[in-house]
C-alpha cells in the first residue's frame, strides 16, 4: 500500500505529508491528495494506485527562441541564456551559438555587451551540463544600473532581433535567516527547518522572488520550494500585506524538502521583480505543477520578449528581468 | 433607487398574491355556484399510495370515452372538468396497479384516490393502454422522470444507489469524469443545473467530491430532470432543472427502512403522528470509509478523517381537506482532516403550504432557506492558525397557482423572490500572534421572477404549451464596485496571445441595498405537440433562460472550495436559448417500448471563462480575472426504454458537441469544452430471474474528454515549462471511457405475518477493471525534474465489489 504514497511516485503531495510548509496555493494538490486517499479507500485491498505513466504521441511543434534573461544590478558576473524549444519529452537544452546580446541603460546610455562563453551547470541531480551562455563580467565596481533605471535588452540571432525592457525595482528588507526545529505550527516534526525574517517595502505593488542556495547550489525544483514569489508581503495583490513582514508560508518556504543537517549552509536572496515577472512565475509554476483532478486548463506562459519585426513568424518566448538583490546566509551548527 | 426597487418588487409580489387569491377565488365561486347552468362538473383530489399515504406525482387520470385526461401535479393534486354524467375514470401510474372508477358526476366532486403498488408476486391488472403513454401524449419533451424503483435496481458503486449517478445514464447527460462533482446537461456547465431539494436550491450536490450525491435514496420520492422545454415556473439556470422531491412520511403506520453497506449505512423512519393527518420522515446516513481504510494507511496518515453524514427530515400536516402544510429540512456535511480541518455541506429548509381554493384552483406557497458553506482551518494554537469560511445563503419566497381552467387549458402562474448573501471568504490568518484578515466582504443580490404558463389542447392532435417568465436581478451594496481597464501593452510589458488580467479602476462604495447593477430578462417558453397517431408524436420547443449567479470554477472537476458569485457590473448574466425537436413513439405489446429521438441546438451568452493563471480564491479583484465567452452546443439523443416485463431497462445514445469561443483563448477560435464528449452510449438492463433474484447490469461508453497537451518544453531558470507552439486549447482527447457494472439482488423469503423484509445487493462496479482516465497530465518527474512525462490519472482502476443489506419493517 505504501508505495502509493511514496514520494517517488509522481502524484502531487498527499495532505499530511506536506510537512511544515502548507501553502494556500497548494490546496488543489492537497485535494488531489485527499482524492488519492479516497481512491485507496475505495480500492481498499487492491494495491492499485490512481496514476500510471501514459504513452502519448505529441506533435513536435515549431521550435522557438527562448531568451532566459534574469540578471541583476549586483557587481558580479551576469549571464543570459539563449536556447530553442525542444519537443516536450526531449530532455536537455538546445543552447544556441552565435547570438549577439546587449544590455543598455536608458539613464546613462551605457551599453553592455554580453559575450558568448561556456559554463558548466550543475542540475538537481548533481549532473554537470555544458551550456553556452552570454556573459558580462564587471570591471571594478561596475554594475548594469541603479534602482529605478530602465534597462533594455537586444538579442540578434539568425537574422531576427529580439528586444525587451525592464525596470530595476527596489528589493525587500532581509534581516536574518535562522534554522530551528519545526516544533510549532501545524505539522510538527523533528526536522531542522529554515526561516528568513524580512519585510516588504512600504507602498504597494512590490514583488519579489526569493531564491535559496543550499550548500552552494541553487534550489530550483524543490517540491515545496518551486519558485517562492511574493506580492508585497503575501501571496497575491490585494492581500493587505503591504509594508509588513513576509507571511509565514513565504518565510518558511526556503530550504530543502528533506530538512537541514548540521554543517549545511543556506543562503536566502530576495530579488526584486516586476509585477509582470510575478505573473510570469505564477503562471509558470502553475503549469509545471498542473495535473490531477483539480488541474486548471494548461496555458502557455506569457513573455516580455518581442521580435522587432512584429509580423515575423519567429516569435520568441522567455523572460527578461533585472533585479536588485539582498542576501543573508546561515550555517547549521 | 434601492428602496424604490425593493418596494416595487414587494408590491408586485403582493399584488400578484392578493389579486390572484381574491380575484380568482371569487371568479370561480360564481362559476361553480349551484345555480350555474353550466353542464360541466369538476372532479378533483389527491392521488396517493395506498400503503403509505404518500402523494403520487405524474399519475395519469384518463376518461377514455371522452378522450380527456389530467396528470397529478407535484403534490399529487389533479383536477379534471367533464360534462355531467357517469364516467369511467382510470388512474394509472407506473409501478402501480391501475384503478378504474365508475363515477356518477353530477356536481363538483372531490375524491382522493389511493393506488396500490404492484407487488413482485402480484399479477398486475392490465386495463389500459394509457400507462406510460405520457411521453407521446403530453406536450413535455426533454424531460426524464426518475423512478426510484428503477434506480433501486440499477447496479451502483459499492452497492449504494444514487440519484445523481443514475442521472448520468440518461440521454443528454454526461460528466467530466468518474467521481466529479455535478453533471453536464446538453453541453452545459455544472453550475447551469438548478438542483432543487423540496424546492430549495442545493449549491453542491456531492458527497466525497462526487462519488455520491447528497440525496438519501430512502427519503426521495421522485426526481425529474428538465433538459429543455422548461416550464415557465422554473428559471435561474441555463441548462437544466433537477427537481427532487422528498417523501412526506408514512401517514398510515410506522415503517423503518435502511441499509448496511460497504461504505456507509442508512436508516429511515417514518410514521404518522396523527393517522392520515400528521406524519413525519427522518432519514440519516453516515459513512465510515476512514475507519475502514485506517489499517491500510501509512502511519503519517492514520489520523486522516474523511467521512460524511446527512440528515433529512420532513413533517406534513393535513390541516383539513383543503390545506396541507409541509416542513422539511436537510443538513449534510463532508468532513476531511489530516492535521487540518476541512468540511463542507448544505443545509436547507422548506416550509410549504398547499391550498385547494376550489375544484379548479390549487396553490402552493413556499418559504425556503438554503445555505452552502465550507470551513477550512489550519493550526492548533491560537497564535498560529488560519481559518477560512465561505458561504452562500439564499432566502426565497414563492407562490404558485395551478388553475385547471377547463380540460383544454391548464394555467400555472406565480412568482418567486430570492435574497442572496454571498460570503466568498471570511479568512483570518494568525502568524505568531500577528493577525491578518485576508477575507473578502459579503455580496448581496435579489432575484425575482414572475411567470405564467398555459398548457392548451387545441384538438386531438395538436397541443401547445406557452409561457413567459420575467426575471429581474438586482446586485446591491453594501460593497465596493469597480470597473476594469484594458490590459496594458507595449515594450517591456507582459505579452501573451492569451487574455491577461485587467486592472480594477474607478472604485466606488455603495450602501446596504443600494443598487449597483440591475438586470432583467424576458424568458419565453414554447412547446408544441403534434400527435401523428395513437402511438407517436412530434414535438418541438424553444426556450430562453437567464442565469444570474455563477460558480467560479476553473478546474477539471469542481472543488468544494469553489465560490458562487452574483452577476455584477462586470459579470453579465448568462443567457441561453435552446430549440429542440423530437419524435416520440411507443410500440410493442401494451406499448412496452418507449422510444424517442430528440435533436437540440443551444446558444449560450456570457459564459464564465478565465485568464491564464486566474486567481479565483480570496481574490478581491476576481472580476479582473474573468472572461465572458459565448457557447454553443448541439446534439441528437436516441432513447429506447422497456418498462414492462421481466426484462426492463433502456439504451441511450447521444451524439453531441459543446464548444465555446472567447477572445484570448485558443487564438480567439472555437474550441471544445472540457466536458465535450461526442459519443455517449448507456445501456441499463434489469432482469427478474425469479421471485427472489433480480439481476442488473450497466454499460457505459463515452468519448474521451478534450485536453490541452503541450508540444514543446522550454527551460527558463532551470524550470522545465510546457509550451504549446500553436497555443491551442483542448487540442487532444484523453482515451475513451467505458465500464461495465453488474449486480444481483437477493430477496428474503416472504413470510406472511412477518413485517421484516430484507434483501442483499451484491454488486461489482467496473467489472473488467478498466483504468478509465480522468485526465492525462504532463509534469516533470519528481525524482528528476529535467525529465518530463505524461501521467494518466484514474480514480477507479479495479473491479469494485460491494455488498449491501437493505431492510424494511
Amino acid at each position: 500500500m505504501n508505495h502509493i504514497l511514496n514520494p517517488t511516485s509522481n502524484h502531487p503531495t498527499p495532505a499530511g505529508a506536506i510537512g511544515g510548509k502548507t501553502l494556500l496555493r497548494q490546496l488543489p494538490q492537497m485535494f488531489h491528495g485527499l482524492f488519492v486517499l479516497m481512491c485507496i479507500a475505495i480500492g481498499l485491498l487492491a494495491a492499485v494506485g490512481c496514476e500510471q505513466k501514459e504513452n502519448v504521441e505529441l506533435d513536435p511543434g515549431k521550435a522557438q527562441v527562448i531568451v532566459d534573461a534574469f540578471i541583476s544590478n549586483e557587481v558580479d558576473t551576469q549571464q543570459i541564456y539563449i536556447s530553442i524549444t525542444r519537443p516536450y519529452f526531449d530532455a536537455g537544452v538546445s543552447d544556441v551559438q552565435g547570438a549577439r546580446v546587449w544590455v543598455g541603460n536608458s539613464r546613462n546610455l551605457r551599453i553592455f555587451e554580453f559575450t558568448e562563453a561556456r559554463d558548466t551547470m550543475i542540475d538537481d541531480k548533481d549532473r554537470a551540463t555544458e551550456r553556452i551562455v552570454y556573459r558580462w563580467v564587471p570591471v571594478g565596481k561596475d554594475s548594469l544600473g541603479a534602482i529605478g533605471d530602465t534597462i533594455g535588452l537586444r538579442v540578434e540571432y539568425n537574422g531576427q532581433t529580439y528586444q525587451s525592457l525592464a525596470r530595476i525595482n527596489r528589493t525587500a528588507i532581509l534581516d536574518s535567516v535562522i534554522v530551528k526545529k519545526d516544533d510549532e505550527g501545524v505539522f510538527q516534526s523533528d526536522e531542522l527547518e529554515a526561516e528568513f525574517f524580512g519585510r516588504d517595502q512600504e507602498g504597494t505593488d512590490d514583488t519579489y522572488w526569493i531564491r535559496t542556495w543550499y550548500n552552494g547550489k541553487r534550489l530550483i525544483n524543490s517540491r515545496f520550494n518551486l519558485v517562492n514569489i511574493a506580492y508585497d508581503g503575501g501571496f497575491n495583490a490585494g492581500a493587505n500585506t503591504d509594508g509588513l513582514d513576509f507571511i509565514r508560508p513565504i518565510r518558511q518556504n526556503v530550504g530543502p524538502d528533506e530538512g537541514l543537517e548540521t554543517g549545511d549552509t543556506l543562503a536566502v536572496e530576495i530579488h526584486s521583480i516586476s509585477p509582470e515577472t510575478f505573473t510570469f512565475f505564477s503562471i509558470a509554476r502553475l503549469q509545471i505543477q498542473n495535473g490531477g483532478l483539480f488541474a486548471t486548463p494548461p496555458a502557455n506562459v506569457p513573455t516580455n520578449i518581442f521580435n522587432e519585426n512584429a509580423s515575423s513568424p519567429e516569435r520568441p518566448v522567455g523572460w527578461f528581468n533585472v533585479a536588485a538583490v539582498v542576501r543573508r546566509g546561515v550555517r547549521v551548527k | 433607487m434601492n428602496l424604490y426597487h425593493l418596494r416595487l418588487l414587494a408590491l408586485l409580489f403582493w399584488g400578484c398574491w392578493i389579486g390572484a387569491s381574491i380575484g380568482f377565488a371569487q371568479d370561480l365561486k360564481n362559476d361553480n355556484s349551484p345555480s350555474n347552468v353550466n353542464e360541466k362538473v369538476t372532479l378533483s383530489g389527491y392521488v396517493k399510495d395506498a400503503k403509505s399515504g404518500e402523494s403520487l406525482t405524474g399519475v395519469n387520470i384518463v376518461i377514455r370515452a371522452l378522450e380527456t385526461g389530467a396528470v397529478s401535479n407535484n403534490y399529487g393534486f389533479f383536477s379534471l372538468t367533464v360534462p355531467k354524467g357517469k364516467h369511467v375514470v382510470s388512474f394509472s401510474y407506473i409501478g402501480y396497479q391501475a384503478q378504474l372508477l365508475t363515477l356518477e358526476l353530477n356536481q363538483n366532486t372531490q375524491r382522493n384516490v389511493e393506488l396500490t403498488e404492484e407487488g413482485v408476486e402480484l399479477e398486475s391488472i392490465e386495463i389500459t393502454d394509457e400507462m406510460g403513454d405520457r411521453n407521446v401524449k403530453s406536450t413535455e419533451m426533454s424531460v426524464n422522470r426518475l423512478d426510484m424503483r428503477t434506480i433501486q435496481k440499477m447496479p451502483a458503486l459499492l452497492g449504494e444507489i444514487d440519484i445523481i449517478r443514475s442521472i448520468q445514464l440518461l440521454p443528454g447527460v454526461s460528466t467530466v469524469g468518474e467521481g466529479a462533482t455535478g453533471f453536464n446537461v446538453r453541453g452545459g456547465t455544472i453550475d447551469q443545473n438548478l438542483i432543487l431539494m423540496d424546492e430549495a436550491p442545493v449549491y453542491n450536490s456531492s458527497h466525497l467530491f462526487g462519488f455520491f450525491s447528497i440525496f438519501n435514496p430512502d427519503a426521495v420520492k421522485d426526481a425529474q430532470l428538465y433538459k429543455g422545454a422548461m416550464p415557465a415556473q422554473y428559471g435561474g439556470r441555463l441548462s437544466s432543472i433537477l427537481d427532487v422531491r422528498l417523501k412526506e412520511g408514512n401517514a398510515k403506520k410506522f415503517t423503518a427502512a435502511g441499509g448496511i453497506g460497504t461504505i456507509f449505512s442508512r436508516l429511515t423512519l417514518e410514521a404518522p403522528i396523527v393517522k392520515d393527518k400528521v406524519s413525519f420522515i427522518v432519514a440519516g446516513r453516515r459513512s465510515y470509509i476512514d475507519i475502514l481504510s485506517k489499517p491500510f494507511l501509512p502511519e503519517s496518515l492514520a489520523s486522516t478523517q474523511f467521512n460524511f453524514f446527512d440528515l433529512s427530515a420532513k413533517v406534513n400536516w393535513k390541516i383539513n381537506p383543503r390545506n396541507t402544510v409541509f416542513l422539511s429540512g436537510y443538513f449534510g456535511r463532508d468532513i476531511f482532516g489530516a492535521g487540518f480541518k476541512f468540511n463542507w455541506g448544505n443545509g436547507t429548509g422548506t416550509l410549504r403550504w398547499n391550498r385547494i381554493w376550489n375544484d379548479k384552483l390549487f396553490s402552493n406557497t413556499t418559504a425556503i432557506y438554503s445555505n452552502y458553506q465550507y470551513v477550512l482551518g489550519f493550526g492548533q494554537t491560537n497564535n498560529d492558525r488560519f481559518d477560512w469560511t465561505s458561504r452562500i445563503i439564499t432566502y426565497s419566497l414563492s407562490h404558485q397557482f395551478n388553475y385547471y381552467l377547463n380540460p383544454k387549458n391548464t394555467i400555472i402562474f406565480g412568482f418567486i423572490g430570492t435574497l442572496y448573501d454571498f460570503e466568498p471568504g471570511n479568512a483570518v490568518g494568525i502568524s505568531m500572534g500577528e493577525r491578518r484578515d485576508v477575507g473578502l466582504p459579503s455580496k448581496w443580490a435579489m432575484e425575482g421572477g414572475v411567470y405564467a404558463d398555459n398548457e392548451q389542447k387545441l384538438n386531438r392532435r395538436w397541443a401547445i404549451r406557452y409561457g413567459l417568465r420575467w426575471s429581474v436581478f438586482n446586485y446591491t451594496g453594501a460593497g465596493e464596485a469597480y470597473d476594469l481597464s484594458d490590459p496594458i501593452t507595449g515594450l517591456g510589458s507582459i505579452t501573451s496571445d492569451n487574455a491577461l488580467p485587467r486592472r480594477p479602476i474607478n472604485f466606488r462604495q455603495y450602501n446596504q441595498w443600494e443598487s449597483i447593477k440591475l438586470y432583467n430578462n424576458f424568458e419565453p417558453r414554447l412547446s408544441v405537440k403534434y400527435e401523428v397517431d395513437e402511438f407517436s408524436s412530434i414535438k418541438s420547443s424553444y426556450n430562453r433562460t437567464a442565469q444570474y449567479i455563477h460558480l467560479v470554477s476553473n478546474t477539471t472537476a469542481a472543488t468544494p472550495l469553489d465560490v458562487w458569485t452574483p452577476s455584477t457590473n462586470n459579470i453579465l448574466p448568462q443567457i441561453g436559448d435552446q430549440v429542440a425537436i423530437g419524435y416520440f413513439r411507443n410500440f410493442g405489446k401494451d406499448n412496452m417500448f418507449e422510444s424517442s429521438v430528440e435533436v437540440y441546438y443551444r446558444w449560450m451568452q456570457n459564459q464564465l471563462d478565465y485568464v491564464d493563471g486566474a486567481n479565483l480564491l480570496l481574490n478581491p479583484y476576481l472580476e479582473a480575472d474573468l472572461l465572458s465567452a459565448q457557447g454553443r452546443a448541439y446534439g441528437a439523443e436516441f432513447y429506447i426504454k422497456k418498462s414492462k416485463g421481466d426484462l426492463t431497462g433502456w439504451i441511450s445514445y447521444t451524439l453531441a458537441r459543446t464548444e465555446r469561443q472567447v477572445a484570448g483563448i485558443n487564438r480567439g477560435e472555437w474550441f471544445p469544452n472540457r466536458f465535450d464528449r461526442p459519443h455517449n452510449l448507456y445501456v441499463v438492463a434489469m432482469y427478474t430471474l425469479n421471485k427472489r433474484v433480480e439481476l442488473s447490469a450497466n454499460f457505459v461508453y463515452a468519448s474521451g474528454t478534450p485536453a490541452t497537451f503541450p508540444t514543446n518544453r522550454m527551460m527558463v531558470q532551470g524550470l522545465v515549462i510546457p509550451h504549446n507552439s500553436e497555443n491551442r486549447r483542448n487540442n487532444y482527447r484523453i482515451p475513451d471511457y467505458h465500464r461495465f457494472d453488474f449486480s444481483l439482488t437477493l430477496f428474503g423469503k416472504k413470510k406472511p405475518n412477518r413485517r421484516w423484509e430484507g434483501h442483499w445487493v451484491f454488486s461489482v462496479y467496473n467489472v473488467y477493471g478498466r483504468k478509465n482516465p480522468f485526465s492525462v497530465y504532463f509534469q516533470p518527474q519528481i525524482e528528476d525534474p529535467q525529465v518530463t512525462q505524461a501521467t494518466r490519472f484514474f480514480l477507479i482502476g479495479i473491479p469494485v465489489p460491494g455488498v449491501t443489506y437493505n431492510f424494511k419493517f
